[in-house]
């Protein structure tokens, strides 16, 4: 067989499949625009009546919005905070600009709004400076280094340079913040968010509830080649979790071997404080609970 | 609803109309999608989606095509084609892990189906033949086959593939005579002169 009776034989079979068209066109003109589309899974409250009609009895439509759904990047907490706090910078600005008012994202507005009326515990870091040199550290005195330290209201969190480890330190005298949920995040002198999760307050000695986060050095120097940065500290209320930090809360609570009781205990506490809520966290908290419930 | 004006620039490039989407002209949008809808629609049924799987794949691409706006993803001095095919490669790929199945073997059951269908006839037996010769094929070169407008059963030319693939042109030369010679040997040896 030479390569022209190879071209024939597979053109033969081309030539079969390129006959099957698809089942209908994309659309017809009852059908939701990709535009439309997109507009209704930023805003479910713009549906009309007919084109709900219509979605009811049309798969594609409703499967174009859904897939809208998925597809679509909600802001990241840390940039609604800091957009709610004043501190947001430019990009970030232009960000929250274009998600809530160009595009019109409800989940989003609504939110920021919730942020804006209960403003979390916070703290903010606005200059974390750089690491010492790992060349020099063979040098250094032995003893830890706190190299950023704030406090606010009843918060308090030191990032502690400890030779091999950094670790961020977050601590508390009130007891109403047992169990409690904290967020951070560091974001580079160039804008980069280099790293952010979440950790539990539990009861410590002398009356202190406290939390630790180890930091990969690496992370910290951050990728940019800026040293320095700020680190954001919050206790955010779990309604205002978006999907993009659910794989952070179960990083959390899977790294965390020796607090698993505890991450137990406050999952579990918010899977019922949020049975019937649709907050995309409360799937996540009922998964927590799961996984950190089974034997293993 | 579709508006009255829901397609611009029919006689636009590819690339043309993603610049104007790009600079929030949303009718090119849908003059895109109008445009490669069949086609992407083909490539699942190729890779062997069912038809409704096909098109839910095809819808989820033009979806990740439009949300490449906000971060401008695609540089509109390249092909477009490459482009669109890594994002539909990406879906497939996705849908293949779902359902542990190797992303790079080709499911030829329900192209059989798919053929027989059309023709109507008990069996196809060049075409069983063909993609059972193809499935023996290293991933890349059925990609090749899958992919090529001119010595496979798909739509883009070497460059495009090269794009896809990660590759260079000249890999995509040996791959293909490789491809190409591996068909014919198993073609031959199933009694094809």
């Amino acid at each position: 067989m030479d390569d022209a009776r190879l071209e024939t034989l597979i053109s033969q079979v081309r030539a079969r499949l390129e006959a099957i068209p698809p089942a209908q066109p994309l659309w017809d003109q009852s059908c939701l625009t990709f535009v439309r589309a997109r507009a209704l899974a930023l805003d479910p409250e713009q549906w009309t009546a007919g084109e709900r009609q219509h979605a009811n009895s049309c798969n594609r439509c409703r499967h174009l919005v859904e897939s809208f759904h998925r597809e679509i990047g909600h802001l990241s907490y840390w940039i609604l905070l800091r957009d709610a706090r004043g501190v947001a910078r430019e990009w970030e600005q232009q960000q929250v600009d274009a998600h809530l008012e160009m595009d019109g994202c409800r989940y989003c507005r609504r939110r920021k709004e919730a942020l804006a009326q209960r403003l979390s515990l916070w703290l903010h870091f606005p200059h974390v400076p750089a690491l010492r040199d790992p060349a020099t550290l063979l040098a250094a005195p032995a003893e830890p280094l706190v190299l950023a330290r704030a406090e606010h209201a009843d918060l308090e969190a030191e990032l502690i340079d400890d030779r091999d480890d950094l670790s961020l330190e977050i601590r508390t005298k009130n007891p109403a913040l047992d169990h409690k949920l904290v967020g951070y995040a560091f974001i580079a002198t160039g804008g980069e968010l280099v790293f952010e999760g979440f950790l539990l307050l539990v009861p410590d000695v002398e009356g202190w509830y406290t939390g630790q986060a180890a930091l990969e050095r690496a992370a910290f120097l951050g990728r940019s080649g800026r040293p320095g940065g700020t680190l954001e500290v919050s206790v955010p209320e779990l309604e205002l979790l978006g999907e993009r930090e659910t794989p952070l809360l179960r990083a959390a609570a899977a790294r965390d071997e020796t607090g698993r009781q505890a991450w137990l205990s406050w999952a579990e506490r918010a899977a019922v404080r949020f049975a019937d809520s649709p907050i995309p966290i409360a799937a996540t908290l009922r998964a927590i609970a799961a996984v950190l419930r089974s034997p293993d | 609803m579709v508006e009255d004006s829901e397609t611009v620039g029919d006689e636009l490039e590819d690339q043309e109309l993603m610049v104007a989407f790009y600079e929030c002209s949303e009718a090119a949008f849908e003059t895109i999608a109008s445009r490669w809808w069949g086609r992407l629609f083909s490539y699942f049924r190729y890779y062997g989606e069912s038809p409704t799987n096909a098109e839910e794949m095809a819808q989820d691409t033009l979806v990740r095509l439009y949300q490449t706006k906000e971060k401008r993803q695609y540089d509109v001095q390249r092909p477009f084609k490459p482009f669109l095919y890594a994002i539909a490669q990406n879906r497939w790929r996705e849908e293949a892990r779902k359902r542990a199945r190797c992303p790079n073997t080709v499911p030829l059951e329900p192209i059989h189906e798919l053929i027989q269908a059309k023709t109507n006839e008990p069996s196809d037996k060049l075409a069983e033949d063909l993609f059972t010769c193809i499935r023996n094929l290293p991933s890349s070169q059925q990609a090749y086959i899958l992919h090529c407008e001119k010595h496979g059963l798909g739509q883009l030319s070497h460059n495009e593939i090269a794009e896809l693939l990660g590759k260079w042109p000249p890999q995509i030369t040996q791959i293909s005579q490789r491809a190409r010679d591996s068909l014919r040997k198993c073609l031959s040896a199933k009694g094809y002169q």
